[in-house]
């Protein structure tokens, strides 16, 4: 489907503009009467004139008395219908309207000059083509803006909240408390954890400003992140990391990795007794990469929430930045835990 | 004097650690009897050993601290230690339930200790933490519903969150479940799911057939009367039958 096969929220606009667009029927009627003239057409310019006004305000109004069936046509194609038959109606009611307004006998007018009325009618539907178009093409422009406003926010969201949910404020305060307890009993131990978490902020907040970063950067705050959480919970935790080396500079949508790891940890590992192992891969396919990042913990319970917000922030990223080329999906791991796919293209 | 009786729980040993440092400075006629790792643990020792106090984290594995207090139904008086945790915290407050925030700072801990031995010389102004806790629960999760459709899909099985699904329509024995760029079938029949999902996000428009409310791009006239809804990603046009017509008719 083409873009511009797109339904037009054409009686919105029609609505809010509708002096405006009055005024430039009305000064588009004087000018086509005005070239009409010109060319030698008709019978002088006030006929001319009159025909042309008559016509283009009887377009104008069927076009308005069509807003309510627009409302109704959710196809194109039916909206193409509505128009052309406003425009033949208004077209044919304009053009007695201007015979009648000319003092002429209409009966006997297009009895005696076919021709004329003829050339009437194709008038009309010029005028009424060439005025529905305007209306349309300014009705799209406005509806694309609003489209085009409308990713823009999303846009913004999406960062917004990408930029809230950076650092998770369990862990930060968690970590913190742990750097506390350590400095008298475990110096050393609590300096390795301080480091640790300063790599993780410094990694994140580098990142976190890029509209895209080096694959292994990302996994460099990830890194960071599941060191500070190996110090603080020991044996519960395990993780690998494997990228390829010709991956390693790939760009990719920054921080959006980590939040599925910090899922993983949380929804996963952190509520299990005896934790399990994070995997996070990078494998290069024929057009595109798919970066997954398993976990061996509880696993998803159907009626379990928790997970969807970040999810849906993710997804919203990946599609802004790929469109229908990525992909987020999310499936049982075997034996245990989830397993989160995501794909990119090359 | 009586020792006081205590038990900590947490699942990070060094935190463990360092509330025992302080309490052990702070209150020296505190005898913490024992401590837990998880929340399983926390409960079996509260039962086992009944303290007259619980510092309980309040994320734990297994069982949250806010679980254990809630099950465990002993005389104990319980202590909520959380990192960040916004809608317990404004609970505690309203229901004057103790609790400490991590890390945990002296000055706050000594407010905690002077309150908790003014509540246990009285035993009846021990606040109603089940009730409070009740109340929370209704905060944090909506009742029982469905939050992942899992489906089988290329010999693994797929967690679909219930916010990407378009709609659900029954086919033969089984339920189609349409998302954006696939199709799934389970075999969870329509009526089931109907249970199971938020009534205000998904809405039955027909005998077979459920929609997602947000995903509706347009109704429009059907044939015979009937309504037709189209959608904003896919091309899939579903028919609303005329008993479930009324709510539809509003978009």
């Amino acid at each position: 489907m083409t873009d511009n096969l797109i339904p037009i929220d054409y009686s919105k606009f029609a609505r809010r503009n509708i002096s405006r667009s009055l005024l430039i029927n009305l000064l588009i009627n004087t000018l086509i009467a005005v070239i009409l003239v010109a060319i030698g057409f008709g019978r002088g310019f006030v006929v001319s004139l009159i025909y042309s006004q008559c016509i283009g305000m009887s377009i104008f109004c069927a076009n308005l008395a069509a807003i309510p069936l627009f409302k109704l046509a959710t196809r194109p194609l039916h909206q193409i219908i509505v128009i052309v038959a406003a425009v033949i109606i208004g077209a044919g009611v304009g053009s007695f309207l201007g015979t009648v307004a000319n003092g002429f006998d209409p009966i006997l007018f297009f009895r005696e000059f076919p021709p004329f009325f003829g050339q009437v009618v194709l008038l009309g539907l010029l005028f009424g083509s060439l005025i529905s178009y305007i209306f349309i093409s300014v009705g799209k422009i406005s509806d694309e803006k609003t489209r085009r406003l409308e990713a823009e926010k999303n846009a913004l969201e999406a960062e917004l909240k990408l930029l809230q949910s950076q650092i998770e404020p369990h862990f930060l305060f968690n970590t913190l408390t742990n750097v506390i307890s350590l400095t008298d009993s475990a110096p050393g131990k609590a300096r390795a954890m301080l480091e640790a978490f300063t790599a993780f902020l410094r990694a994140s907040f580098l990142t976190a400003r890029d509209r895209t970063v080096p694959l292994h950067r990302e996994l460099e705050v990830v890194k960071n992140y599941l060191d500070v959480l190996t110090l603080r919970i020991g044996d519960r935790l395990h993780y690998r990391i494997e990228v390829p080396d010709d991956l390693r500079e790939f760009p990719v949508p920054p921080l959006l990795i980590q939040p599925l790891v910090e899922n993983a940890v949380k929804h996963g590992l952190e509520p299990s007794k005896a934790g399990g192992t994070v995997l996070v891969r990078a494998v290069r396919e024929q057009d595109r990469v798919r970066i997954t990042v398993a976990d061996s913990g509880r696993g998803i319970n159907e009626k379990g929430g928790g997970q969807g917000i970040g999810l849906e922030n993710i997804r919203k990223r990946l599609q802004l930045a790929y469109g229908d080329r990525g992909r987020l999906t999310i499936e049982d791991n075997m034996p245990a835990g989830v397993l989160v796919t995501i794909e990119m293209p090359l | 004097m009586k020792k006081i009786r205590a038990i900590i729980a947490d699942d990070e040993k060094a935190l463990r650690d360092h509330l025992r440092t302080k309490l052990a400075a702070l209150w020296p006629d505190l005898d913490v009897l024992g401590e837990a790792g998880d929340g399983e643990e926390a409960l079996r020792i509260i039962r086992e050993k009944r303290p007259d106090v619980a510092f309980l984290d309040i994320r734990m594995p297994v069982r949250s601290g806010l679980d254990v207090a809630r099950d465990a139904a002993g005389p104990s008086l319980f202590v909520f230690v959380t990192a960040f945790d916004k809608y317990a915290i404004e609970a505690f407050e309203n229901a004057a339930i103790d609790y400490l925030l991590k890390p945990v700072t002296d000055d706050r801990l000594k407010t905690t200790i002077k309150r908790l031995k003014e509540r246990l010389d009285s035993p009846s102004s021990f606040p109603d933490v089940a009730a409070a806790l009740e109340k929370l629960a209704g905060i944090r999760q909506a009742p029982d519903r469905l939050q992942w459709i899992k489906a089988r899909h290329k010999g693994g099985v797929r967690l679909i969150p219930v916010g990407d699904i378009l709609y659900f329509r029954a086919a033969d024995k089984y339920t189609v479940v349409r998302t954006r760029d696939a199709e799934y079938l389970i075999s969870t029949p329509i009526k089931e799911l109907e249970d199971g999902l938020d009534p205000a996000r998904f809405w039955r428009m027909h005998r077979s057939a459920i929609v997602n409310a947000k995903a509706v791009h347009a109704v429009g006239p059907g044939t015979a009367g009937t309504l037709t809804v189209t959608f904003r990603d896919i091309e899939d046009r579903l028919s609303v039958s005329r008993a479930y017509a009324n709510l539809f008719k509003q978009m």
